[in-house]
């Protein structure tokens, strides 16, 4: 599969991440590269091979009990936060006017 | 008492145990040598001289130095890590000024056992890369040779304890990034098995791989820290429960009676200078009491592939909490999606942008059964192999990186080259097991070579026990130093 820049700006669309346009050509050139690489994987025979998705050596069930617990404290959290305003996140407007 | 900082962890202990010096002695002497040295090496993003000062008078008046098992041990800590109250930058634009409210479970339980957090240490973003090159705050060099690589993406914790300026250092391992800077390094680096360490406090990169583990510059140094952080934490479901021994009372034995397999097709390519030491290596581990067995890893070369489909679609998922909201650098701009797009166009640098890029490409629709689907069905192939090398071996025995150290500049515009520096150990992280990277020779320019053993799932006892065995055969520290 040829990795083109419309691919690489449909890729940019859904990860939310905005290239210039020097960043442009040269990931386009790489990605390509590393697709071509990644492509010998099409030559393993994995018929009936179940796929591998999150491992675990032990056996039995791994959730905790569904109990109230104390998170972080909420100043805490916000304190790290770009911008906050009483006890929220602040951001850019959602929902833009005239869409109601 | 100048020298105090080029103890190791084992006989840092035994003195300060004995009573024969204090934690004090200890952490001013390593802080010394860091003012002395990390301009030159770049290992540390911070230190915390003045906190580090404090814990080691408050163990020393306590008393508890004496018994705690790390009492009074200065340590190093990967800055993809958080301790509470410090910076976790994951060497990124975007979490420069970011600081955690609370400290990993692995860390927590090293303070626990007395050691002392020096400060934190320099990284490949993200932990995505194996030079350390691609830290957004500064380069890190290889304490053997300044022109060089420290190796990555955990460089500035290999490099800060080659160059003695900790005794220990935390890393995290996803595809070799704790074995392959310690192999560069010519220390010792062990990732364990997936689910031994808690990850909690860990940024999290691909979460199917990550998994942190020790550096430090003897394998019963690595035992010990290895050991203090092992076990179930509530806080991480992939924790695992299985009993957690004192391995760094087990190494006697070393490799004697061991069978130990050579995957020798998949090793072709490696370099000259890494064939030669990895052959002498191979002679000293057949002195040592082990038996030398030819096994077949038929998968493994599709590993590296494999790998950059399924750690680049988790890394995708795990990055996009980055997005201006929570924490972290956020671009002023008007509208959400825009704030979005430009913190994250802002923030990251560029192996990481191509990495989500790629993640983001292989998990998209009309390539996910192509591409993840499939990698995750090789990777099943790859566990496979290896279970049928450990029906017959007790070990594997492999080179921790197909070269010696390269030079700084050498493999950072080429990606794909970049990768396949770790080509031996990623299978690993694929398959879940323990490895350790130990240094075995030096090439005729006097650049360190690491040899890895990989053991079955939950056998850290041998992995360690046959680690210890080839670095006595091996007698690395004496021809270093001599």
């Amino acid at each position: 599969m040829k990795i083109d820049r419309d691919t690489i700006r449909h890729l940019e669309r859904l990860a939310r991440i905005e290239l210039d346009a020097d960043e442009v050509a040269r990931i386009t050139e790489q990605l390509d590269r590393i697709v071509a690489f990644v492509e010998q994987l099409q030559s393993v025979d994995t018929a009936g091979v179940p796929p591998t998705g999150l491992m675990s050596h032990e056996d039995g069930d791994r959730l905790r009990e569904d109990e109230r617990r104390e998170g972080l404290p909420r100043d805490a959290v916000l304190g790290q936060a770009p911008d906050a305003t009483d006890g929220y996140f602040r951001v850019p407007r959602v929902i833009e006017r005239g869409e109601s | 008492m100048s020298a105090l900082h080029t103890l190791g962890v084992s006989e840092l202990r035994a003195r300060l145990a004995a009573g024969e010096m204090s934690p004090v002695d200890a952490v001013a002497s390593t802080l010394d040598a860091i003012a002395a040295r990390d301009a030159g090496v770049g290992a540390y993003l911070e230190v915390f001289a003045d906190d580090a000062m404090a814990r080691a008078r408050a163990l020393a008046d306590s008393g508890d130095c004496r018994k705690l098992p790390l009492g009074g041990v200065p340590i190093a800590i990967k800055d993809n890590i958080c301790v509470a109250g410090k910076r976790t930058t994951c060497a990124s634009r975007i979490l420069r000024d970011y600081v955690s409210p609370y400290t990993a479970t692995a860390a927590e339980r090293l303070q626990a056992a007395g050691a002392i957090v020096l400060g934190k240490t320099n990284l490949d973003e993200f932990a995505m890369g194996s030079s350390t090159e691609n830290s957004a705050l500064g380069t890190t060099r290889n304490p053997w040779d300044p022109a060089r690589a420290p190796g990555g993406s955990s460089g500035g914790s290999a490099a800060a304890v080659a160059a003695e300026m900790a005794a220990a250092a935390l890393g995290s391992d996803t595809g070799g990034s704790i074995r392959q800077p310690a192999s560069f390094c010519g220390v010792v680096g062990m990732k364990p098995t997936y689910g031994r360490v808690s990850r909690y406090g860990l940024v999290a990169f691909a979460s199917s791989l990550d998994q942190i583990g020790p550096i430090a510059r003897s394998v019963a140094d690595v035992a010990l820290v290895l050991e203090a952080m092992c076990g179930h934490d509530p806080r991480d479901a992939t924790s695992l429960s299985a009993p957690v021994d004192r391995w760094s009372e087990r190494l006697e034995a070393g490799l004697e009676g061991m069978t130990v397999g050579v995957p020798a097709a998949f090793l072709a390519d490696m370099d000259a200078t890494v064939r030669a030491a990895f052959d002498a290596a191979l002679a000293r581990a057949r002195e040592g009491g082990a038996r030398i067995r030819e096994v077949t890893l038929p998968h493994a070369a599709y590993a590296v592939a494999a790998y950059y489909i399924i750690a680049n679609a988790e890394a995708s998922a795990n990055l996009a909490r980055y997005d201006g909201v929570k924490y972290g650098h956020r671009a002023v701009v008007d509208t959400l999606y825009d704030m979005y797009t430009r913190t994250r166009d802002q923030g990251f640098g560029a192996e990481v942008k191509r990495r989500i890029l790629l993640g983001t490409y292989v998990l998209s629709a009309g390539y996910y059964d192509a591409y993840y689907r499939q990698a995750q069905k090789v990777r099943s192939l790859i566990i496979r192999d290896f279970e049928a090398v450990f029906a017959a071996c007790d070990l594997l025995m492999m080179p921790t990186a197909p070269t010696p150290p390269f030079r700084l500049g050498e493999k950072i515009d080429d990606p794909i080259l970049m990768y396949l520096s770790d080509v031996y150990t990623i299978p690993v992280n694929l398959a879940g097991l323990p490895g350790i990277s130990l240094p075995v020779g030096l090439t005729d320019g006097r650049l360190p070579v690491g040899v890895q053993l990989v053991g079955r799932a939950l056998d850290e006892e041998r992995v360690l026990r046959g680690a210890a065995g080839l670095e006595r055969a091996c007698g690395f520290h004496e021809r270093a130093i001599g």
